[in-house]
């Protein structure tokens, strides 16, 4: 096997919306962009702006309908310029990565190493989904078998504190009377929503959607904040990603 | 596509004082008649190739570890790591380098099973060119190899660290005077350049644009 980085081959952007695909239509050579042709979590090569050679990723950290393209680096000011032209009448403009955050926050889509640490496991960072522990063996295989079995782990979930204004600073603990209970992974003011949401890790037994548990602000308040029912504050159904 | 998208210009990391395109290239336009230069020919195709050291396709390209030398194309084969060659060839012939390389795979492949890669790295690295009789004195302010003619001779290539950075260094001399190719990861380009610009300030280095006498065509 032979591994080798191409890390800096590639100039990479991310055109996130819902008129992401009516750009891409205008720039992109030689791949079906029909929903049905290319769908969500899919892969294609093609030209980008007379470019040869990109690859294209229907796929995106936002929860928008979203394209990831990696195009020849040397080109990459070429594409973003010819995708900030042909996107000028559509309302294109460049997007940061606080953005970007909010908008993942607000899809419930975790960041490992700011929802998880050195000590999360895989049912704690909501990833039980991707667990088969009915396969004969696989790496790690023990230790999530052990995790599942006592069951008792932390869960990541959404929070949503009561006082919408209030926006928990990230790792603020999340407190049972004078005891630990969890921490704030992850805090924003939701533009969607008009108010605060959250990620966080919490004790098995306070997981279940409803529960309403403490937060503990730097000033030494207590915020009740409600464990909602699924990750994701705005659109869980994934319609605007998968349109 | 829109009508409105201009035709495609590759820019290297390294940026140039006076911006010309060329077949394709946003290159640097100055030129100099300083005895020591530098160039950013980046633009030039570059090739990875992996197989066994001594194995079929090894025998193919003609060049060991630690060497460097022109195949029957023209194309620079450096042999810059053990079981690996960067094939530095012409502006705008990757895609026939590739070709070329994934050929010789294929044949080593069949005829001795070995396992090969091809792989285009022309925009995934940097390549500086250094040239003059004063070269081997610049690179000894920001590299510890010995550049002494009877150890690194023309046709050495070998993988250090230069200005601190990991950089395959192949000497390639030009029209008999020292010149070496410097290469590394795109986006430490602009940070070499520089580094070896400011090393070589006390011998009058200059920037150099590819059509001085490095040539685009990699010869």
């Amino acid at each position: 096997m032979h591994l080798t980085p191409v890390t800096t081959s590639y100039a990479s952007m991310n055109v996130a919306g819902p008129r992401s695909r009516d750009l891409l239509r205008r720039v992109v050579s030689g791949v079906d962009l029909d929903p049905e042709a290319f769908g969500y979590m899919q892969v294609r090569m093609g030209q980008v702006a007379g470019v040869d050679e990109c690859v294209l990723w229907r796929i995106g950290f936002t929860g928008e309908l979203s394209y990831e393209l990696h195009v020849p680096a040397s080109f990459g000011r070429h594409v973003w310029e010819a995708l900030m032209s042909a996107g000028a009448d559509l309302g294109v403009g460049p997007f940061g990565v606080e953005a970007q955050r909010i908008l993942r926050l607000e899809k419930g889509h975790l960041i490992v190493g700011q929802d998880t640490d050195g000590l999360t496991r895989g049912f704690s960072a909501g990833l039980g989904w991707a667990i088969k522990l009915d396969k004969p063996d696989f790496a790690g295989k023990p230790e999530l078998a052990w995790q599942a079995a006592a069951g008792d782990y932390p869960r990541l979930v959404a929070l949503q504190p009561a006082d919408g204004s209030v926006v928990p600073p990230e790792a603020s603990q999340i407190v049972e009377g004078m005891e630990i209970a969890g921490r704030v992974t992850s805090s924003r003011m939701s533009p969607a929503l008009g108010r605060s949401i959250c990620l966080g890790q919490v004790a098995a037994h306070l997981a279940e959607p409803g529960t309403v548990v403490e937060v503990l602000l730097p000033d030494g308040r207590r915020v009740p904040a409600r464990v909602m029912e699924q990750l994701a504050h705005f659109d869980p159904e994934g319609e605007r990603q998968r349109g | 596509m829109a009508d409105s998208v201009t035709d495609p210009v590759a820019r290297s990391p390294i940026r140039p004082s006076e911006p010309l395109v060329v077949a394709g290239w946003e290159v640097e336009g100055a030129r100099s008649a300083s005895p020591l230069t530098l160039a950013d020919v980046s633009a030039l195709a570059k090739t990875l190739a992996r197989a066994p050291a001594r194995g079929a396709m090894a025998s193919a390209l003609g060049v060991p570890f630690g060497r460097a030398g022109r195949d029957a194309s023209g194309a620079l084969v450096t042999g810059s790591g053990p079981g690996e060659w960067t094939v530095i060839g012409p502006v705008g012939g990757g895609a026939a380098q590739r070709a070329r390389l994934e050929a010789v795979a294929a044949d080593a492949g069949a005829s001795a099973g070995e396992l090969s890669t091809v792989l285009d790295l022309t925009h995934g690295r940097a390549l500086i060119r250094l040239t003059g009789a004063a070269a081997p004195a610049l690179l000894a302010k920001v590299c510890a190899i010995d550049l002494a003619d009877h150890r690194t001779p023309n046709g050495t290539a070998l993988r250090t660290s230069v200005a601190r950075l990991t950089t395959d260094l192949v000497r390639d001399d030009q029209e008999a005077v020292p010149s070496y190719l410097l290469h590394c990861e795109r986006s430490y380009g602009q940070y070499l350049f520089e580094a070896l610009l400011d090393a070589g300030a006390e011998f009058g280095v200059e920037a150099d644009g590819p059509l001085g006498r490095q040539g685009i065509d990699g010869q």
